[in-house]
């Protein structure tokens, strides 16, 4: 039930939110071939969720090995988050977690701190071209007739009920791909449509338990695929 | 003959308007506002600039207000005097490019927009714009003619209402909705054009009271379009790109020649860009700050150089120049201009701490090891309490 709740928060939360993905002409911010000419050699960041979505570290890294397969593919270099990750352990460990012990809660000032030494460390020991930031974002987006079509991916809304061929806003997932110059400018944005988080009760939207989040795993590296695919 | 006749036929439409309105300018009347309907509009404006001053984004620096408030004293005089109206300023830290006029006088600047300015005279033509704006009382004009629904432009509280987002991270329609949907038309469509034109033009006229030299009013206005350089999709991309910015410009070349041909018109100064710097000098580094977070790096660079100029002993506006430096080209390989200007911000302050820091990382990268222990450990004398004390402390390790 907690699960829910949070999960309820985190829809009115992201309730409203665009799929950015679907009024953009390209994904790229920079001309394609100048950005293969750029970037030879791309840092991925650990996969990043809202907690209320519980992502397993097995989905996570699912969605890593889709990303570093398209981008070897393509002839890039990958850094694994792991480089990433462990650079931020070292870092946190050095000045004693970035939680504030008197409140127990994330320190912002140490949190920021470890997060831009992680960056420039990351870049100091392996001098990577860009760094690729992914995530699964949670947003609305319409659905008719009971389906669902957002992001480069279709779902059929199961429902219960006699009523069929609803049509109304329903709360989905997409992987989000975001990759970043050394300046930290924005150079490529593409989502990938991961899953529907609702069923239909008759005219009621119901959530679907978090447990059962992720569990098509064609579906999960679809996404990662449709984000991916552009570059 | 054609282009006369439209010109003619436009003239003839605004007199008609204008007439129909019957709202003269505030320094015509004997007082303000006129009748309660105009009342509730100030109120409603009001409640929208409280809304803004306690957003967090308002910067407030007295001398750059008195700056400000001379500068328009010189171009109203006592005109307004007979009304007990001292006009207000409002600055938003936003490096956006905006202003706009609140009904009772109240003028709101975007600070990005104060420092894209060269001089007096330019940073002038755009607050006597805003002044003609309230001079001529558009905004009660523009709730007066309601059925319109100007499709141009885009300023006022839109602008602010973006700016008040940044800071509080939603978009808050309300401070674009008083009077009903006055300000939201407003905001989204800005005045009429009508209404941008004579306030264009008596624009002119305050300048040339104030003895600003009026063709500076084209670089400024040209100006505006640089916010195009805050993003593709950013809904503050239309007060820029929209061809109406072309519009007024050519109608502004036009009212310059025109201003510039009346009986004793006298031609006033291009003062010394020095001047204006020095009156809105805390601008500068306030917005730097922000075009460094919009990773605009040469923008804030520039308005840091203006900075330094008349404040050379600041060692936050040297080390930020580093900054910009070092963020645009964090892997080098020359990191010079980084270094000198973290060593002159040094040179003004030896304790300021995060020079010594970016001097030492700067030298780790470039693997000349000694030079960066020394400075990392100057570094942890000054601020050994600093979030990151421990990680330098680890670099410190690595080095020896």
């Amino acid at each position: 039930m907690k699960s829910i709740s949070k999960l309820l928060i985190v829809i009115a939360a992201f309730g409203g939110t665009p799929s950015m993905a679907a009024n953009d002409d390209s994904p790229f911010l920079i001309d394609k071939r100048e950005f293969k000419k750029q970037y030879k050699t791309i840092a991925l960041s650990p996969v990043d969720a809202v907690a209320a979505l519980k992502l397993p570290d097995s989905v996570a890294r699912m969605i890593e090995e889709e990303v570093t397969r398209h981008l070897q593919k393509r002839g890039y270099t990958v850094l694994p988050s792991s480089v990433l990750g462990g650079i931020r352990a070292a870092m946190e460990s050095q000045i004693g977690g970035v939680d504030d012990p008197a409140t127990g809660e994330v320190d912002p000032t140490k949190y920021q701190a470890v997060k831009t030494h992680a960056f420039r460390e990351l870049w100091f020991q392996h001098q990577f071209d860009a760094i690729a930031t992914i995530g699964i974002d949670v947003l609305n987006t319409r659905f008719e007739k009971d389906r669902a079509e957002w992001d480069g991916a279709k779902q059929k809304i199961e429902n219960k009920g006699r009523n069929r061929g609803y049509t109304g806003d329903i709360v989905v997932t997409s992987v989000s791909i975001a990759v970043f110059d050394s300046t930290n400018k924005l150079k490529y944005q593409n989502y990938g449509g991961l899953e529907v988080l609702q069923t239909r009760v008759d005219a009621q939207l119901v959530p679907i338990p978090a447990e059962n989040f992720f569990s098509d795993e064609k579906r999960v590296r679809k996404a990662a695929q449709i984000a991916m695919d552009p570059i | 003959m054609k282009k006369l006749t439209v010109l003619l036929a436009a003239v003839f439409l605004f007199v008609q308007t204008a007439q129909a309105a019957k709202v003269n300018p505030a320094y015509e009347v004997k007082k303000l506002p006129e009748v309660e309907e105009e009342s509730s509009l100030w109120e409603s404006a009001s409640k929208h600039e409280m809304r803004l001053r306690n957003s967090g984004t308002v910067f407030h620096n007295r001398h750059v207000e008195e700056y400000m408030e001379s500068l328009a004293e010189r171009m109203l005089g006592g005109s307004l005097d007979h009304l007990g109206i001292n006009l207000d300023f409002v600055l938003v830290a936003e490096p956006t490019l905006s202003g706009w006029a609140y009904p009772y006088g109240t003028i709101g600047i975007h600070t990005g927009l104060l420092v894209r300015m060269d001089n007096e005279a330019q940073f002038g033509s755009i607050l006597a714009h805003e002044i003609s704006h309230f001079l001529q009382r558009h905004t009660y004009l523009e709730m007066l003619d309601g059925d319109r629904q100007s499709a141009l432009g885009k300023g006022l509280g839109f602008l602010a209402s973006v700016a008040a987002a940044r800071e509080t991270g939603t978009f808050d329609k309300g401070l674009m909705d008083f009077t009903g949907e006055l300000w939201t038309n407003l905001s989204t469509s800005g005045y009429s054009k009508k209404n941008e034109y004579v306030a264009d033009e008596e624009g002119l006229e305050l300048m040339a009271r104030a003895g600003l030299s009026i063709n500076e009013s084209i670089p400024a206005f040209q100006a505006l379009a640089e916010n195009e350089v805050y993003g593709a999709g950013d809904p503050r991309k239309l007060w820029s790109s929209h061809p109406r910015l072309e519009d007024r410009i050519r109608n502004l070349e036009k009212e310059i020649k025109r201003t510039s041909r009346k009986k004793g018109y006298v031609a006033g100064e291009v003062p010394d860009s020095d001047i204006y710097y020095r009156g809105i000098a805390p601008v500068f580094l306030i917005n730097a700050k922000l075009d460094i977070n919009e990773l605009q790096f040469r923008r804030a660079r520039e308005s840091l150089t203006r900075y330094v100029e008349v404040n050379p002993d600041d060692a936050e506006a040297h080390y930020l120049i580093g900054e910009t430096y070092r963020r645009q080209n964090p892997a080098g390989p020359d990191f010079s201009s980084s270094l000198s200007a973290y060593e002159r911000a040094l040179a003004v302050d030896s304790s300021y701490a995060d020079a010594h820091k970016e001097i030492g990382m700067a030298y780790r990268i470039q693997r000349e090891n000694d030079k960066a222990a020394a400075a990392f450990e100057r570094y942890l004398e000054l601020a050994g309490d600093a979030p990151d004390a421990g990680i330098i402390r680890g670099y410190l390790e690595g080095l020896r």
